[in-house]
């Protein structure tokens, strides 16, 4: 299954259902919930025709502030509402010392990191009564590390019971900002806990320093990324993300097809997935 | 909390970072990448306020409206967790620390309530309408008002002119806004204070509005002639065309 990550630029003529051929659509609660009129007759029609995946933007499960509950019923209604299949936020945090950041600053990898993060997971899971899916976001610099990414993913999954969204355009950035090799790094992960892949462009911006930006095609060595890490996990959606310079559909669904070539080539993995 | 007190300061310290700019030590951390975040932290902000307020960016002198917002940045720390609400908090900021006066440009917080009330009535979650019939009589029957709707009172009419112009035109002007029930766009209709209280007690009470003029006129102790009774009768059949009067109880 192949979805793509609804932008607002594109959402009412996506509405509409020629606009691109996909299996589902994903996108942030936060900017659709709680809201009416316009969008919401928009968003409707949208969750009418397509499965609805959502990607949190705001939980900041690694924050050393309390969660937030009011928002997270108001996430609770939404997803129940719209009948969600995946709910998946970031190994990260967004909010600190009482103030949102809206970006996703990375987690010091520690011991006593895993333990506070696993135990909000768990409160999450507890209260949306749903299985929280966390993706491994990209990074720029390690935080006084005590020990390394892999091993602090594995700890929280092992800990928390949550699963993994396993973002392959994110691991080919660590990858290249931190110098190491991303499929090794995938091995290293508890890969039966993937339920959901990632998938988008980036912008190299100096020799050692590529940024997440999801504003540029998907670049060749990525999407050999994934057709590596396919036949390594069990079925799972796949979305293409494209957040900014949005091209039009035919360049967008060009992207979408290819994806869809690429799975295909594990068809024993991939011709019983149902999601 | 199972987290320890270092990492919470490591974490806090960093976000701290991401909003002054204040340097920082960390220990196998590198401060270059680090300001990265601090770029895009910026971005965010300043890209949420300005897309919010167009008109009040270009109406304000650049050097004064990148201090507003880095004042904002600096100073507020962000409540809402939905950021396309965060424009409302600045426009509190700004009018809680009295940057009009400071600024001297009286219609800066006008500017600023108004724009937001646009993005907040176009977002607003839908309301549940009663049942209600669509033929009547305008004068006699019970009218059903969009409940999508709000009576604003401005100081400039910024629902008319652009900030350069409203701003010569000081006065005290009534603004009636609604989302139209099926397209949802916003209208906007200048009304008078007669009609502000016609409205208002319309919709408190299960009141014709021939019985509310003559309720107007008692409390007002002011005498209702039949060409204004008339003018005001034709202003709510104004009102039903431009469908802010959807039908009638």
């Amino acid at each position: 299954m192949i979805g793509i990550g609804l932008r607002k630029e594109f959402a009412a003529e996506f509405a509409e259902g020629n606009y691109l051929e996909v299996d589902f659509v994903e996108f942030a609660p936060e900017n659709w919930m709680n809201i009416g009129g316009y969008w919401k007759k928009v968003i409707d029609k949208i969750a009418s025709k397509y499965p609805i995946y959502c990607h949190g933007l705001s939980l900041s499960i690694g924050s050393p502030d309390e969660l937030d509950w009011d928002f997270l019923q108001n996430v609770k209604s939404f997803l129940d509402n719209y009948e969600v299949k995946i709910y998946s936020e970031h190994l990260s945090y967004s909010k600190a010392t009482n103030a949102h950041l809206y970006d996703l600053l990375p987690i010091p990898f520690r011991n006593d990191a895993v333990n506070h993060i696993s135990a909000r997971i768990s409160q999450v899971q507890d209260f949306l009564d749903r299985e929280l899916v966390l993706e491994i976001v990209s990074y720029y610099t390690p935080i006084e590390a005590e020990m390394s990414e892999s091993e602090f993913i594995n700890k929280i999954v092992s800990k928390s019971g949550c699963k993994l969204l396993l973002d392959v355009n994110n691991i080919f950035v660590n990858s290249f900002n931190h110098n190491y090799n991303p499929n090794q790094f995938i091995k290293e992960l508890p890969l039966d806990k993937v339920a959901y892949i990632h998938i988008a462009g980036h912008e190299q911006v100096s020799d050692d320093l590529i940024i997440d930006t999801h504003g540029q095609p998907i670049v060749e060595p990525v999407y050999q990324l994934l057709s590596d890490t396919l036949p390594q996990i069990s079925p799972v959606p796949i979305l293409l993300e494209r957040d900014f310079n949005i091209p039009d559909a035919n360049e967008l669904q060009d992207e979408i097809d290819k994806l869809r070539k690429i799975t295909a080539t594990s068809p024993s993995l991939f011709q019983h997935a149902t999601f | 909390m199972l987290l320890s007190k270092n990492t919470q300061d490591i974490q806090e310290a960093v976000a701290k970072y991401c909003i002054s700019g204040e340097i920082i030590e960390l220990p196998n951390t590198s401060i270059e990448r680090l300001s990265n975040y601090k770029r895009l932290v910026n971005n965010i902000l300043i890209d949420t306020i300005e897309s919010a307020y167009p008109i009040t960016v270009a109406n304000i002198e650049v050097e004064i409206w990148d201090i507003l917002v880095q004042q904002f940045i600096q100073n507020h720390n962000c409540q809402t967790p939905i950021i396309w609400q965060l424009p409302f908090e600045f426009y509190q900021f700004v009018f809680e620390n009295n940057f009009q006066e400071q600024y001297q440009m009286p219609i800066l917080n006008e500017l600023l309530y108004f724009e937001w009330l646009e993005i907040e009535m176009f977002m607003m979650e839908d309301i549940q309408l009663e049942n209600f019939k669509t033929d009547g009589n305008i004068a006699n029957d019970i009218i059903y008002f969009n409940p999508e709707s709000r009576i604003i009172q401005l100081n400039y009419p910024l629902h008319k002119f652009i900030p350069k112009e409203a701003i010569e035109l000081k006065g005290n002007y009534f603004v009636l806004i609604f989302r139209e029930l099926n397209e949802k766009i916003l209208q906007f209709v200048q009304v008078s204070p007669i009609h502000v209280w016609l409205i208002e007690y319309l919709q408190q009470h299960n009141s014709s509005l021939s019985n509310a003029i003559n309720q107007f006129s008692i409390e007002h102790n002011f005498e209702i002639n039949e060409v204004q009774n008339k003018q005001l009768i034709l202003f709510f059949e104004h009102l039903k065309s431009k469908e802010f009067v959807l039908g009638f109880k």
